[in-house]
């Protein structure tokens, strides 16, 4: 590669953000090198990590450095945490040690977190102590109604027999709840080197593996928001007919009306583009009417909108003879009046939602971009819609 | 799609420019059921897929 090559290749690479890797443990003296190993070698493959030691403190006086290290954890991207024989500063108010809290904000935050436990340490309490403490913690809470506090369950482990004396009753607290969150311990064996690389190649694969599911991830998110704002139209409906008097159709309507928003007009250029080619607002209003013999009867409306006593269902001008005709659903529009008139038919039913067209829609573009006009109002949401079937279904005049 | 245009008494085909006072139409090609069952098909199998990529990401060998 040419000095030019080499330059932007640099450039391109330090617009890249590097992977931020908090390294947390008790300060003792058997993770120390073990510490400082992984701080370079982190360093030498690239990432960036954080350690107090190292380049996070010490703080200025007056600063907290408890609150520091928690603030660093929130903007790691990954969290690794060495467990040995020692617990840590306890704090008394927190009922917790530091790096028990920096666990937990991590957790907290969804980062990913490798943890590792020295292996004498780790076979004595899958060994032993866990289901101890399990026993102790049930029928503590059996006996007591409640759960004891981190005091007492540390007192009573730091008079546990048969356990390994060079252990702070602490670190099986924080093992205990590593545990009960289902975190993953690998062995740490002191004076091992951890192969990072083998690390780092494993969670490479995890993350190439789940990134591309990021549009199923989203499109699920937002199928989801859908059936939620149908879930809603049916409860507050329902709620409706525990009203004196039972449900009228005036007040379905309203609450029909309410769940339908405004949105944007697009153009799809197949799966690449859309583009924004108009827009609606919410819907202001809506008619009722049901089949009659010869004609579409109105039954009700919400709000200030136009309505016949009747409409013949042989009238080329009435929207909702032309959709009841259809035997279809349709989106209607009028320049004149600058307004879409989305048509559901059910049964003998048809429902009119009217929705303001934005002031630069016209009958041109109407009839060019009609495709993205019934997918952006009627297709928007096919749970509501079913929804609104459903209770159409359910009314009887 | 078609679009219709409802306009003197008639319904036709929309060609060329339209009055503003014209009433535009074009039936929906799906039903509101078609469209729901194409949507929690898409929502099955996109959750399935989900499922199966997480599982195999988060296999320990």
């Amino acid at each position: 590669m040419g000095y030019n090559g080499k330059k932007r290749s640099e450039e391109a690479c330090s617009r890249l953000a590097k992977a931020k890797i908090f390294i947390s443990s008790v300060h003792e003296d058997g993770l120390r090198r073990l510490r400082k190993e992984a701080f370079d070698e982190l360093r030498s493959l690239g990432h960036e990590p954080l350690m107090w030691e190292e380049n996070l403190g010490p703080w200025p006086s007056g600063t907290d450095p408890v609150s520091k290290c928690l603030e660093a954890v929130g903007e790691a991207d990954l969290f690794l945490l060495f467990v040995g024989g020692r617990g840590g500063t306890y704090y008394r108010d927190a009922q917790r040690t530091v790096t028990h809290m920096e666990f937990i904000k991590a957790f907290d935050k969804g980062i990913p977190v490798l943890v590792f436990v020295d292996e004498t340490v780790k076979s004595a309490f899958f060994g032993a102590v866990r289901k101890w403490m399990d026993d102790f913690l049930e029928q503590y809470a059996g006996e007591s109604g409640k759960p004891p506090s981190p005091d007492v369950l540390l007192k009573a482990l730091g008079q546990l027999p048969g356990v390994p004396s060079h252990v702070d009753p602490y670190v099986w607290f924080l093992l205990h709840d590593l545990a009960v969150r289902n975190v993953y311990m690998d062995n740490l064996s002191l004076g091992v080197r951890i192969d990072w690389k083998t690390y780092f190649s494993d969670l490479l694969r995890r993350g190439s593996m789940l990134l591309p599911l990021r549009h199923s991830i989203l499109e699920n998110g937002r199928r989801l928001e859908q059936s939620e704002t149908a879930f809603r139209l049916l409860s507050e409906v329902s709620a409706l007919q525990k009203k004196p008097g039972g449900m009228n159709f005036g007040e379905i309507l309203t609450t029909i009306v309410n769940s339908m928003k405004g949105g944007v007009i697009e153009q799809r250029y197949g799966p690449y583009l859309t583009e924004a080619i108009g827009a609606y607002g919410d819907c202001i209003g809506a008619t009722l009417y049901i089949r009659d013999d010869d004609k579409m009867k109105f039954v009700a409306k919400c709000a200030d909108v136009a309505w016949n006593r009747s409409f013949r269902l042989d009238d080329p001008g009435s929207y909702v003879a032309l959709t009841y005709n259809l035997d279809k659903d349709a989106v209607h529009y009028t320049q004149s009046k600058q307004l879409f008139y989305c048509c559901f038919k059910h049964g003998d039913y048809v429902l009119t939602l009217h929705f303001p067209a934005a002031p630069d829609w016209n009958t041109r573009k109407h009839v060019i971009y009609q495709t993205g006009v019934n997918d952006a109002i009627m297709n928007k949401n096919p749970y509501l819609v079913t929804m609104v079937k459903f209770i159409l279904g359910g009314m009887r005049p | 799609m078609s679009v219709y245009v409802s306009k003197d008494g008639k319904v036709s085909l929309a060609v060329g420019d339209q009055p503003k006072d014209a009433l535009l139409f074009a039936p929906a090609r799906k039903s509101s059921a078609e469209l729901l069952n194409e949507h929690l098909a898409a929502w099955k199998t996109s959750h399935s897929i989900i499922q199966e990529r997480f599982e195999k990401a988060t296999l320990r060998q």
